[in-house]
């Protein structure tokens, strides 16, 4: 029997997904075959060649941030590094050296993007092209093949058809123009997402303040702060299900909610742990958060680890939201639109 | 129409088919669209069988009023226009497809598969970080080796060293309990 697999051929581009898993991109003989990989499972997609109607990549900014929240992380662990009553050097100098070999390695692959393939019923993200060196090459390559196949598409039969080609008649017009149906997305403006962020930012400056001074009060603000955060990041997830919120700052909300899991974990592990320190204030509350409060982040590089992270995370994630929610505001008062829902999922607006 | 994936404002032909970063008229965003022919071809209209005529005609198995055009290469069943579907070169009948999918026997339709070397792997090596566990995970990767050992693998290049380290591993981990458990008794 003919080994199917030999017949497949590795082409540039990896990326991970967000907590498991790899997409990978392969040229098989007459197809692309984009595979999802997890735990030994893997989920299969191919492109005919002679199916494929356009390839579209975009530069986006992602690599800039990431650059941005690396950068910004080494800065507050050099500080630590380099604070002057600070005994323990090998925590922040070991979290500085992981720091920039990241950042170092996050630069040289350079800027990043996203990348969607179109056939006649279906618009599909090819994940492992989210690098534009990567993108281009195997754009390149793949163009080679789709033209074999295809043949050459005549500038002329661009010109001739601009808007409509055949097979698609009820193209989408500019979105200004389309009539609200029945399926309509709302338009959220994101009050809901500035309170969400504006708290975020509020939270880092009181665990910043909280660095230097320890008193009951900020403890319990910070407390009182996390948990309206998780309330607002629940209203924000309602509020831009269904709704024409952009990407990055949907993105931005689910980052949220994982950092306020995160402090809700970490904020238990840390009670329990003094908790189980001093069995006697198990039964008094009040206690263990004046226990906690008056305990110095400097003394214990854990909890100094800790807050260093909650506090750069809260910053980046607050003002970068803030950033985008402002320009998402703007465009949306310049431009205002009625999407159909077929647009929410990014890939169905691609190619109409 | 070809849209900006940002801004979903249609491209216009300059800014097609540059083979490099071109802006996006309205976001300015950088980006590149190839596009092919294909997406100004003509959607062709689905075949339905041609009614059989005269009864010396042979008709289609599943439609015996239609015309059979041509035999599954599968099975040789007569099939109508509309029952013939070509794949990969070859016409098969629906049923043929079907068995050929959910048997494996055409691996262009699969699109799942369970890696079972990786697994083993993976069940070989993680438990060693809890030291303990592995003396029940070792004889489980010693069993999916020799069960799985001829199971498919990925549709895409691979080898069976994966197999070869996870049993490699287990059977350590096993002799590092069996010295484990001799020292205890000796002493």
């Amino acid at each position: 029997m003919h080994n199917a697999s030999e017949k497949y051929r590795r082409l540039p581009g990896k990326k991970k997904n967000f907590l498991i898993g790899y997409y990978t991109l392969w040229q098989g003989p007459d197809h692309l075959l984009h595979i999802f990989s997890r735990f030994g499972i893997e989920d299969y997609k191919r492109f005919y060649f002679n199916d494929i109607q356009a390839i579209i990549t975009r530069k986006t900014i992602a690599g800039r941030i990431q650059n941005f929240i690396l950068a910004g992380l080494l800065g507050l662990f050099a500080l630590l590094a380099f604070y002057p009553n600070n005994e323990w050097l090998s925590f922040p100098g070991v979290m500085m050296a992981i720091l920039l070999i990241l950042l170092l390695i996050n630069w040289f692959r350079g800027p990043t993007c996203e990348t969607y393939l179109s056939t006649a019923i279906q618009a599909e993200k090819l994940h492992s092209l989210h690098r534009l060196k990567n993108a281009q090459k195997v754009m390149n390559h793949v163009r080679l093949l789709i033209e074999q196949t295809q043949g050459i598409l005549r500038a002329e039969t661009v010109d001739q058809n601009p808007v409509h080609p055949p097979n698609n008649p009820k193209s989408l017009k500019p979105s200004s123009h389309v009539k609200p149906t029945k399926n309509a997305l709302k338009q959220e403006m994101g009050r809901a997402h500035l309170i969400m962020f504006a708290l975020l930012v509020l939270n880092g400056i009181i665990i910043t303040l909280g660095l230097f001074f320890s008193h009951i009060a900020l403890t319990l603000l910070s407390s009182i702060v996390t948990m309206m955060t998780g309330i607002c990041v629940i209203i924000a997830l309602v509020k831009q299900h269904e709704s024409d919120m952009i990407r990055s700052i949907r993105a931005m909300t689910w980052t949220t909610l994982s950092y306020v899991c995160f402090l809700f974990v970490a904020g238990y592990i840390i009670s329990m742990a003094m908790a189980f320190r001093n069995p006697q204030l198990i039964a008094n509350q009040w206690e263990l958060l004046k226990m906690i409060s008056e305990t110095s982040p400097w003394g214990n590089p854990l909890l100094l680890g800790f807050n260093i992270f909650s506090l750069g995370s809260a910053l980046i994630i607050g003002v970068l939201g803030l950033f985008l929610l402002k320009k998402y505001r703007k465009t949306n008062q310049k431009y205002p639109t009625v999407l159909t829902a077929t647009v929410r999922h990014p890939a169905s607006a691609r190619i109409s | 129409m070809i849209s900006c994936t940002q801004c979903n404002t249609p491209l216009t032909s300059q800014a097609i088919n540059t083979y490099g970063m071109v802006p996006c008229p309205s976001c300015s965003g950088l980006l590149r669209a190839d596009v092919y022919p294909a997406l100004y071809r003509k959607a062709t209209a689905g075949q339905v069988g041609e009614t059989l005529q005269m009864d010396q005609e042979a008709g289609c198995f599943y439609h015996p009023r239609k015309k059979a055009v041509i035999p599954c290469a599968a099975c040789g069943r007569f099939l109508c226009s509309l029952c013939d579907v070509e794949f990969n070169g070859r016409h098969l009948c629906p049923i043929c497809l079907e068995k050929g999918k959910t048997k494996r026997k055409i691996t262009n339709l699969e699109n799942h598969r369970v890696c079972y070397d990786r697994i083993a792997l993976l069940i070989a090596i993680v438990p060693m970080l809890i030291v303990y566990i592995t003396i029940l995970t070792a004889p489980i990767v010693i069993f999916m080796t020799f069960r799985y050992w001829n199971a498919p693998g990925s549709i895409i290049p691979h080898t069976k060293i994966r197999f070869i380290l996870a049993f490699v591993i287990a059977v350590l981990q096993l002799a590092g309990w069996f010295i484990l458990f001799s020292n205890l008794v000796g002493s």
